[in-house]
């Protein structure tokens, strides 16, 4: 899999050294391709602030995260693009780590605090297009 | 490809050549490389192809794809030398009206002391279903700048923390929660969209940034 722009021939993706490399350490390195499809979602995406919208965002939220409210997260973004709407803005909210391979205990389990930190790092392209 | 003189023979080590078409102007005309390797005594080479023009370099559009890579020379003389015992590897390119259809690249080698010995060489080829290497770019979409912001967490207070860092500690299962916020510079009517996220996960320092995670993949394989 690649992560490619729509209708772009232009696209991004590990490079077969890492992932060879990441592989063969699963104690301490995994990767993982995040896409917005509903097999697993974790990935939501604001373009408009209707009410409609907001609603399935803060779902999404409290269903992924087990949280009661989302703390004005998806309100906030929507001020922020209210604020902007002249420029198209966009939201997109990404749960990290939700489906990683935790098998090995030296990957950060949320309650044990022994274990180590994890870093993440995401790419992520984005085309504005007029 | 065929020999004009029945009389005079220069043995060659090494003959060959290729005919592309490079571009095709507005105004119809069309402009073709002429790839030739030669390798064999000393000689001097003429190359000519008749009711074509040889273009100099300042007339040719910039093209990745006309690039060689290795040493061939990029030639603007009809005229060139070969030593002996180094192979000779020259593009020219050539300048003709539309509707061609038949193109021949004559070759008239020239050896010895007093470049007695005489050799033709033509290469002919039909080009009229050559398509063009090199078009101009055909844009329809205008893509513009744009700003992403970044929030980690949920919350209010995590989104309106500007400005935030490229990076940033959290903590517990919220921490996994990333918010992009992108917008373009510009007022505009625009459309946004994005890809799939890649994602890479380290829990030892350097780790992830060690090698090159993530190249480009544009048609072709990545390193």
């Amino acid at each position: 899999m690649v992560a490619c722009l729509n209708d772009a021939l232009i696209c991004w993706d590990f490079t077969p050294g890492f992932k060879t490399w990441c592989l063969l350490r699963l104690a301490e390195c995994q990767y993982e391709y995040i896409r917005n499809s509903t097999q697993h979602s974790n990935m939501r995406i604001l373009l408009s602030c209707s009410t409609d919208a907001k609603h399935e965002a803060r779902l999404w939220l409290e269903t992924l995260f087990g949280v009661v409210h989302d703390g004005g997260h998806v309100e906030a973004l929507c001020d922020s693009m209210a604020d902007n709407a002249a420029y198209t803005p966009a939201a997109v909210m990404v749960n990290t780590m939700k489906f990683l391979y935790r098998g090995n205990r030296l990957w950060k389990i949320y309650q044990n605090f022994l274990a180590l930190d994890t870093k993440t790092f995401l790419w992520m392209d984005f085309s504005i297009v007029s | 490809m065929f020999s004009s003189d029945e009389l005079q023979y220069i043995p060659l080590e090494q003959f060959d050549n290729d005919l592309i078409l490079a571009h095709c102007l507005l105004g119809g005309d069309r402009i073709f490389q002429l790839h030739t390797r030669a390798r064999g005594p000393a000689l001097s080479m003429h190359t000519r192809i008749p009711n074509m023009q040889l273009v100099t370099l300042m007339d040719l559009l910039a093209c990745d794809r006309l690039l060689f890579g290795d040493t061939t020379l990029v030639s603007e003389s009809s005229i060139l030398a070969v030593l002996p015992g180094q192979q000779l590897s020259v593009v020219s390119y050539w300048r003709v009206v539309a509707g061609v259809e038949i193109v021949k690249a004559l070759y008239t080698l020239l050896a010895g002391s007093d470049h007695a010995l005489v050799m033709d060489i033509g290469a002919v080829r039909n080009v009229l279903a050559l398509v063009a290497q090199c078009t101009p770019p055909v844009l329809s979409i205008v893509y513009q700048a744009g700003v992403v912001q970044v929030a980690f967490g949920m919350g209010r207070d995590e989104v309106h923390m500007t400005p935030v860092p490229p990076e940033a500690p959290t903590q517990g299962e919220l921490g996994t929660l990333v918010t992009f916020l992108v917008q373009s510079t510009r007022a505009v009517n625009a459309s946004v969209s994005f890809s799939t996220v890649l994602a890479a996960y380290g829990n030892s320092p350097g780790t992830i940034t060690a090698g090159r995670p993530v190249g480009l993949h544009n048609g072709g394989l990545l390193e």
